[in-house]
């Protein structure tokens, strides 16, 4: 028996074990999809976590930069009020 | 449209039969054509003969998985249709499932004549004590002349894990041949 007369033989196989065969549905590696999906998520946080942090840290520092400013200015206000009331 | 209301139209005679077969299970056959032939054209005609060939099987035979039973008439003629072309035309996935296959067949075997009813009982019952993932594994390789990516694909599995399943069930095959070659 060859190769060729082996495969040409196969033709021959129970009808049962073909139809398991072929009724065999199309599946997904879903554990490997989702794994997939959870690395691409954790990418996407981990790299907008630095963009994030300059955002929010810029707005952050800028409202005390201004109270500061009108702090300071108050403050000169004041130390010029007093400066005339003592002259 | 179900598989007994096609056989019933067979039996009737009735030609809507062929027309119902090739709306349910035509691009399946042309698939399973194309992957042996590799040609559009060689692959309709061999769809063509698998529905006239149906016709003439019908009755008297009354198939009950109907689809493998298209299926096996399908690889048939296109395997026979394959046969016709030049050596150097043959589909090279073809060759390859052939060569892959001739090293389950034990060197200590002795050469006669094997009828392809007779290898096919043989492997029959061969597959039908391996495991149901090796066995379907097999099948769409060797029966279906799927590619492994293919096969992977549709039973979820890795490549490597397709591929070495198929090493084991033809080393296996090979043991249950050369059992087989003494028993007869």
């Amino acid at each position: 028996m060859t190769g060729k007369e082996l495969f040409f033989g196969l033709g021959e196989l129970d009808d049962a074990l073909l139809d398991e065969a072929i009724s065999i549905k199309p599946q997904r590696r879903h554990i490997s999809g989702w794994i997939a999906m959870a690395a691409c998520a954790a990418l996407i946080v981990a790299a907008s976590v630095p963009y994030a942090l300059l955002f929010f840290g810029r707005k952050g520092s800028a409202a005390p930069t201004q109270t500061t400013a009108t702090t300071t200015e108050c403050a000169t206000e004041e130390t010029t009020e007093v400066s005339e009331q003592n002259s | 449209m179900n598989d007994a209301a096609i056989l019933d139209a067979y039996f009737c005679r009735d030609e809507k039969a062929i027309t119902m077969t090739k709306e349910v299970y035509g691009s399946r056959l042309m698939a399973l054509a194309l992957r042996i032939l590799q040609d559009r054209q060689d692959a309709e005609e061999a769809e063509s003969d698998t529905y006239f060939k149906t016709w003439q099987t019908i009755p008297p035979q009354r198939p009950q998985y109907f689809f493998a039973f298209l299926a096996k008439i399908c690889r048939n003629v296109s395997l026979h249709r394959l046969e016709w072309k030049n050596a150097q035309k043959r589909n090279a996935e073809i060759v390859q499932l052939s060569n892959e296959l001739e090293a389950c067949i034990a060197d200590e075997t002795t050469p006669r004549a094997w009828e392809a009813k007779q290898i096919g009982q043989t492997i029959s019952a061969f597959l039908k004590v391996q495991s149901k993932e090796n066995r379907v594994i097999f099948i769409r390789r060797y029966v279906l002349a799927e590619s492994v990516e293919d096969v992977a694909r549709s039973m979820g599995l890795s490549e490597s894990k397709v591929k070495s399943s198929l090493f084991r069930t033809r080393n296996k095959l090979r043991a249950w041949l050369a059992k087989e070659e003494i028993a007869i």
